[in-house]
């Protein structure tokens, strides 16, 4: 379980560095551009991207979570799993650092490795939740 | 004469009357201080919660003028120094009056006048896809949400569709270049969202929607 949240807390330590680096303001920065743009979309475009938002958001909450090996963590790790296939936001983060260094990279490729690596993500989950309610049910005898 | 009316109260055929409240405000303001021609004033002061029939004071005036800048009521005159736009959209960048307005001529005439956009429709399934496989493309940008750049929404398209509507007051000296349409006709438009060259841009491009269309376009006939 610490070992995904470690790759969220990675994955959001990946982004605040990126964004300094750029000069820009984390996270500030992003939602302005972003508005900016989306004053000259359509709602379809600007409620998928909003969703992505959220989906960002709630990495922080995961991270946190999931290192504090926290049960909620569990469930915020699993519904964030058809999000990030939508919008290819690997959990494991080091996809990305590979991505960035390998800028000619097969997108295809890259999306096939982010559908096993949640797969492998909600496989271990899955396997958490069930052998923390087995103890419970084996302690409360 | 000038006049104020509620936003919700607006006829179709008054829209290309309606000043911009940013220039409304002052107008407003002239005309309420110094007691100018305005209909409508009555209502519009009770509507605000003033009491008539005295001198405004500085904060009746400064309720009424937040009325009108934020659009709730309106400005009316013949001949605006720039006519709102109106519509629902977000951010008031697409505003555009509806296409049964231009009532005045008959259906079936022709003659000189415009290119006015009157709605603005995007593609969202095709946009999705495209959108998606920009995302596919950008893993590598490390430091930024998806989204927050031009390129997250490339090969993105919409359709503009404008009508033939007649000149107003304030272009209709344009009249004897333009070419003759049916008032009416609809003509639509697709738009591309890419980079493209933009002068007013240091960096001499920038991301939008191609070809550029003004919310108002003129059609000129050729010189022979």
């Amino acid at each position: 379980m610490r070992l995904w949240g470690g790759l969220d807390a990675l994955y959001l330590l990946l982004y605040l560095e990126g964004s300094i680096r750029r000069g820009h303001f984390p996270v500030v920065t992003d939602l302005q551009n972003m508005w900016d743009i989306w004053s000259e979309q359509g709602w379809l475009t600007i409620a998928l991207m909003a969703m992505n938002v959220v989906l960002q958001a709630s990495i922080i909450f995961s991270a946190a979570l999931l290192l504090g090996a926290r049960k909620a963590g569990i469930y915020v790790g699993l519904a964030q799993m058809p999000w990030r296939l939508l919008f290819a936001v690997p959990s494991l983060s080091v996809l990305l650092v590979w991505a960035s260094l390998a800028p000619g990279y097969n997108p295809w490729l890259m999306l096939g490795l982010i559908v096993i690596s949640e797969l492998i993500k909600g496989g271990t989950l899955m396997w958490l939740l069930r052998r923390q309610s087995l103890h419970r049910r084996v302690a409360g005898g | 004469m000038d006049k104020l009316v509620r936003r919700r109260d607006l006829r179709k055929e008054d829209f290309p009357k309606v000043e911009d409240p940013f220039f409304a405000e002052w107008k407003v303001k002239r005309a309420l201080t110094n007691w100018g021609c305005l209909h409508g004033r009555t209502e519009f002061l009770r509507d605000c919660g003033i009491t008539l029939g005295r001198q405004l004071s500085e904060r009746d005036l400064e309720v009424a003028l937040k009325e009108i800048r934020d659009g709730r009521w309106l400005f009316l005159t013949s001949q605006p120094f720039k006519p709102m736009r109106l519509d629902g959209h977000l951010g008031g960048a697409q505003c555009f009056p509806m296409s049964g307005q231009i009532n005045r001529h008959a259906e079936n005439e022709s003659g000189p006048g415009k290119w006015r956009t009157i709605d603005i429709d995007y593609d969202g399934l095709k946009n999705t896809f495209a959108i998606l496989q920009n995302r596919l493309g950008s893993l590598g940008d490390e430091g930024r949400l998806f989204g927050s750049e031009g390129k997250d929404y490339d090969n993105t398209f919409r359709i503009v569709t404008q009508q033939w509507v007649p000149l107003d007051s304030h272009d209709d000296h344009l009249a004897s270049r333009s070419v003759i349409h049916r008032y009416g006709e609809i003509r639509g438009i697709t738009q591309r969202y890419f980079e493209g060259e933009d002068k007013w841009q240091i960096s001499g491009k920038s991301w939008h929607w191609q070809p550029a269309l003004p919310f108002e376009i003129y059609e000129h006939r050729e010189k022979k």
